[in-house]
């Protein structure tokens, strides 16, 4: 096949060598005419391919320029010949890193006369959210003698604006155990001040500072609530971006994301309100309150713009939420790239306040890793960037 | 479009090739170029754009036009267009003239060959390995008239060659798998631009009449490897003088423990006259010897080398200025280097004229020339210098009696006879010698043992220039071989190494010798150098590096430096004198009583001195007239085409022996696919052809209305189902549509006469599958 590629440069090459040895031995116009005429066809080859280098038009089009991860959107482009002589060969390469593109040509070349277009009616899926450049890629001319190709980066592509994919789940089989937690009836927190004082954490609020047992003990104390059960559920994300090139990040952010609201959805599916922690680009703390299926579309609005940030530190992030603030929930759902021994004394420590932990673990590690931290008061669940979740989760 | 446009495009080629043809053989020049490119231009355009091109007598209309507008263009009147035609159509009318006669003739001539043209590419787009042939006949065609000096014009080779491009660029589109809309012709025709592109290039691409002479590419080459060589040379063989073992010759005055002879040619050399005598060229001189190696201090300026000619001529003129010919000769040689790489010119001695290839500055350095750089191969020299003759009678008188005097009116004529562009005052030469005898005078001290070898040697001669000579064939009696061996660490002194070389081991190579003598022609009394060069056979043309010399040269007064040749082996062949113009006189009178004639022209000798001169331009033969060289060049062409026509009806007859072979061997499906293609392309030459989006069913209501028989087209209604259905081809079907076909044939030999024959071939051949 390759040879087959070259075959005419191998005759050419022939050629050029003949020549040589026929001015070497015969002068004239006709012997040195035979070589420049062999020389001049990569010249020719060469200008050819310069003009359809600036002369050849695609058109694509994607309807609506903002799409959903996964979904399959119609897409088009056209190939056309706008100029005055033909375009021997010419041949397409899509993006492939981040979206593909259905029934895809492939090593098919067009021939286009002056006039003619080409039209591809296809669809196109974008994998992972964020903004990227999709369709036509590369495009790779030939010279009408088969001697000499050119390929090169398509000037004016356009990139496509990619929303998380919305994964509406009935069921979470992760938390089968623990659903009824998720009854819109069921968990209550603590609504009493208990006997029992513990220390000050940070995130406690100010009221439940027990200032006699403070100034006895010399450090800040607080009250320990009872009575009613904990209730409410937070959602923690981890925003921090782990890799430098989008071939290493955008997979991850991308399911992390799903994850995100796919558990978001489905709590506000079943009316149990929750609160979403997070951190945006900046470093800006956030926490939203959902409760409903308004406030979960003004939050998957919020996803959908939402930068990870490479300065970003999980534990920092975590920390600042606290173990006081955590405490007050029923249960607490982390979703993050990596296990480290702070979130699993964060989750200890919240099992010893009573509250459920659920940790979503998004790598392609050997998930197997991780089976030892699972335990009833606390849940890890490994997922791969590849996962369907609407299979796993 | 694509049809129409494509045969219009290669009609213009075939027309620009077919003129030229037949204005060479009939009337042996090419005829009017512009004229003939733009009337086929401007035939294929009105055919492409008009769309006229299917009948004869249009396409005939059609070249009239064009064929006009071109003439007129390059008579260049376009203001007197209609006077000149007017007044040339009244000379045809009133007198018949000639030029009026001529442009009637070209006129008709380029009609014809247009509409040939047309008519040739027409034949050829219907088979397409005849294109190939032709492509390949014309090809050959091109390469043989270089073979045969055939005077192709520049126009004809290039539309040779684009034909030749084209076909190429045909057969690849149709086998280039690509998604196509249109058929090759169309993409073929748009993209003529760039044949003709092609042919302008190839057109006004320059030329020389020689083969090119790839002497930079060689020079290069050789640059290269040499410098490779003398690395590695240096490096392992030569003991840190890298010139040595690659060359021979080295800058260093080394006495090593041995050399190696090679055979590398290091420069060729054409002399002016044949020097029967060895030739020294010597390339530097040392004046310092420490026992070890010769070493130069001497770095004068001054213009050594042609003083020193000049100061041999003024001897020479002062002492017997009569026969000076009889004492010295004056010869040129030109040197080439090949694997030399050197900043030394190899000059003989007694060099008065020098000037090289790359018209380089070239500077004296101790009486030695030189370059400012390094040069290899192709460079060249050339030297002007004086042949002294050596070994004869007249020449030793010379050496042994000449005393210095200065006359001053002589020394003026001496430099106006030899022209060397510069006036040397008597002064320099007298500075000259002070420096001479000062640098290379320094005598050294000589043990009581070489002092009493010398003067055994020498003591019975009374001239300096005998004892110097008896010096010489003393040393040359000695034993000479490449691989003395290492020189003891003992010997740091002159006089250490003349005791070695006379006493302890009395053998070694040139430089040996040529050392020896020059510290004891200094402890003679006389100034002397050690000079390294090559020596080589006067009539040779080649110097190799094994023929790398050194030799000694003695300075005599009024003289200059004369070499002597110590080293056993050149000792006995280094001089060839030549005869006095006495002698040579002496000797004719002999022959002449001897043969009892007085004409001095008689003797054989003579008779040789007076035979045809073979450099006289023998008689040419007549040159062959240009008419007469017609008829033969319209055989060679007949030649040619009948040639190519027996090649080209055999591979067809080929094809058509495959074809039967292959529809012998095809399924039922396959040929009643293709018989319903035949089918529809026999209606498409009766201009019936299926339209697009239509129906079959359309098709067969449309054909009912024309005068074609139903049976021709009564297999459309089964194709549809063939088509769209399941139903599989029967046996029935395949009947049903070769009687249809057997009509469609009819309907065409009706319609087309015995073109038919034409289509049916092609048919054949270039079946459609539908």
């Amino acid at each position: 096949m390759k040879l087959k590629g070259w075959r005419n440069r191998i005759i050419w090459g022939v050629c050029l060598i003949l020549s040589l040895v026929f001015i070497s031995f015969y002068g004239g116009a006709v012997s040195y005419g035979l070589f420049f005429a062999v020389v001049f066809l990569p010249v020719l080859s060469m200008v050819y391919l310069a003009l359809v280098f600036f002369r050849f038009k695609i058109y694509q089009e994607l309807e609506g320029r903002n799409v959903m991860a996964g979904e399959a959107v119609p897409y088009y482009f056209v190939l056309q010949n706008e100029d005055w002589f033909s375009f021997a060969a010419v041949r397409v390469r899509m993006y492939e890193d981040f979206s593909y593109v259905e029934d895809v040509p492939g090593h098919r070349e067009y021939e286009l006369l002056p006039g003619e277009n080409f039209r591809y009616d296809t669809f196109l899926v974008c994998k992972y959210r964020g903004t990227y450049p999709v369709g036509v890629r590369e495009v790779t001319v030939k010279d009408f003698l088969g001697l000499l190709s050119f390929r090169y980066k398509l000037r004016d592509g356009f990139e496509a604006i990619v929303r998380p994919k919305l994964i509406r789940m009935e069921h979470l089989k992760s938390l089968k155990d623990v659903e009824p937690l998720f009854s819109p009836v069921g968990g209550t927190a603590k609504t009493e001040y208990d006997l029992s004082v513990r220390k000050y954490e940070n995130g406690d609020s100010l009221r439940r500072i027990h200032w006699k047992a403070s100034a006895k003990t010399g450090e800040l104390m607080s009250r320990e609530m009872t009575g009613e059960e904990k209730q409410g559920i937070a959602i923690l994300l981890d925003t921090v971006r782990y890799e430098s090139r989008p071939e290493g990040y955008l997979a991850l952010e991308n399911k992390e994301l799903e994850l995100f609201l796919a558990l978001g959805y489905f709590l506000t599916g079943r009316k149990v309100s929750f609160d979403a922690f997070f951190e945006d680009g900046e470093g800006k703390r956030h926490v939203e309150r959902i409760d409903s299926f308004p406030g979960f579309d003004h939050l998957y609005e919020e996803m959908c713009g939402l930068e990870f940030s490479e300065d970003g530190n999980a534990e920092r992030f975590f920390s600042s939420v606290g173990v006081g603030t955590l405490s007050g929930y029923q249960s607490v759902f982390f979703v993050v790239h990596t296990w480290t021994g702070w979130l699993e004394k964060l989750t200890l420590q919240l099992q010893d306040r009573g509250v459920q932990s659920v940790v979503y673990v998004v790598t392609d590690k050997d998930g197997e890793a991780y089976s030892p931290f699972s335990h009833p008061g606390r849940r890890v669940y490994v997922y791969s960037t590849r996962a369907k979740l609407e299979e796993v989760l | 479009m694509g049809e129409r446009g494509y045969r219009s495009i290669l009609g213009a080629l075939f027309s620009v090739m077919l003129y030229y043809g037949s204005g060479f053989i009939f009337s042996g020049n090419g005829g009017t170029v512009f004229a003939l490119l733009i009337g086929a231009a401007g035939t294929a355009a009105f055919f492409w754009v008009s769309g006229f091109g299917k009948r004869m007598y249009e396409a005939a209309c059609l070249c009239l036009v064009g064929a006009a507008f071109g003439l007129s263009l390059f008579r260049g009147l376009w203001s007197g267009w209609l006077i000149r035609t007017t007044t040339e159509g009244e000379a045809l009318l009133e007198y018949c003239g000639k030029p009026g006669m001529r442009l009637l003739f070209e006129g008709l001539m380029i009609l014809a060959i247009t509409a040939l043209g047309y008519l040739l590419a027409g034949i050829l787009q219907e088979f397409w390995r005849l294109q190939q042939i032709l492509a390949a006949g014309l090809l050959a065609a091109v390469v043989a008239s270089v073979f045969h000096s055939f005077p192709l014009p520049r126009h004809v080779f290039a539309c040779v060659c684009c034909y030749a491009v084209m076909v190429a660029c045909e057969w690849y589109e149709r086998v280039w798998r690509k998604q196509k809309q249109s058929g090759e012709r169309a993409y073929m025709t748009w993209l003529t631009p760039f044949f003709l592109l092609y042919i302008l290039m190839v057109m006004f691409a320059p030329y020389r009449e020689t083969p090119y002479d790839w002497n930079s590419a060689k020079r290069l080459w050789q640059n290269v490897t040499e410098g490779i060589n003398y690395l590695v040379g240096g490096l392992f063989e030569g003991e840190g003088d890298f010139l040595l073992p690659a060359s021979g010759f080295s800058e260093r005055g080394g006495l090593f423990a041995g050399v190696r002879s090679d055979e590398r040619i290091m420069l060729r050399i054409e002399t002016g006259m044949t020097i029967p005598e060895k030739l020294y060229l010597g390339g530097k001189s040392f004046d310092t010897f420490n026992g070890r190696e010769w070493t130069k201090t001497d770095e004068s300026s001054a213009m050594d080398t042609t003083l020193d000619a000049l100061e041999l001529l003024y001897g020479v003129n002062r002492f017997d200025g009569e026969h000076q010919r009889d004492y010295i000769r004056i010869n040129s040689v030109q040197v080439f280097f090949d694997k030399q790489k050197s900043k030394s010119l190899f000059l003989p001695g007694k060099v008065y004229q020098v000037h090289n290839s790359d018209s380089l500055p070239i500077y004296e350095a101790g009486g030695d020339i030189e370059l400012e750089r390094r040069k290899g191969y192709g460079f060249s020299y050339q030297s002007t210098f004086f042949r002294l003759n050596r070994g004869s009678e007249m020449f030793d008188r010379l050496l042994r009696e000449n005393t210095w005097e200065e006359e001053p009116e002589l020394w003026q004529k001496v430099q106006k006879e030899l022209r060397v562009g510069q006036d040397f005052s008597i002064e320099d030469l007298r500075e000259r010698q002070r420096r001479i005898a000062e640098v290379y005078g320094q005598a050294p001290e000589l043990s009581e043992r070489a002092m009493n070898w010398l003067t055994d040697v020498c003591g019975s001669r009374g001239n300096g220039y005998d004892r110097l000579k008896a010096l010489e064939e003393a040393l040359a009696g000695l034993t000479y071989t490449t691989r003395p061996g290492e020189m003891p660490k003992e010997i740091c002194t002159p006089s250490d190494y003349l005791d070695y070389i006379l006493f302890e081991k009395p053998e070694g190579y040139c430089a040996y010798f040529a050392t020896a003598f020059t510290l004891m022609a200094r402890s003679l009394g006389y100034p002397a150098r050690y000079v390294q060069g090559y020596c080589v056979s006067g009539n040779s043309s080649e110097v190799r590096s094994g023929e790398a010399h050194a030799w000694p040269e003695v300075y005599f007064e009024g003289a200059g430096w004369i070499p002597f040749e110590p080293t056993p082996g050149y000792y006995e062949t280094s001089y060839a004198p030549w005869k006095s113009m006495e002698d040579i006189a002496k000797e004719r009178e002999e022959a002449l009583k001897q043969q009892g004639q007085n004409y001095p022209g008689t003797t054989e000798e003579h008779r040789e001195e007076q035979r045809t001169d073979p450099e006289t331009p023998a008689e040419t033969t007549e040159t062959e007239d240009e008419a007469g060289a017609g008829p033969e060049r319209l055989w060679q062409v007949a030649v040619i085409l009948m040639i190519l026509a027996t090649v080209g009806l055999s591979l067809l007859m080929i094809e058509l022996l495959r074809e039967k072979r292959r529809r012998s061997r095809r399924d039922l499906a396959l040929e009643y696919r293709e018989t319903v293609g035949e089918c529809f392309a026999l209606l498409e030459q009766v201009h019936l052809g299926h339209k697009e989006n239509e129906t079959m069913r359309e098709y067969g209501e449309r054909l009912k209305q024309t005068k074609i028989p139903e049976k021709a087209f009564a297999f459309l209604e089964r194709y549809e189902a063939a088509v769209y259905g399941s139903s599989v081809p029967t046996v029935e079907m395949l009947e049903q549509v070769k009687i249809g076909r057997q009509a469609l044939y009819a309907v065409l030999e009706e319609e087309k006469g015995s073109l038919a024959r034409f289509y049916k071939i092609k048919l054949y051949l270039y079946h459609k599958n539908s």
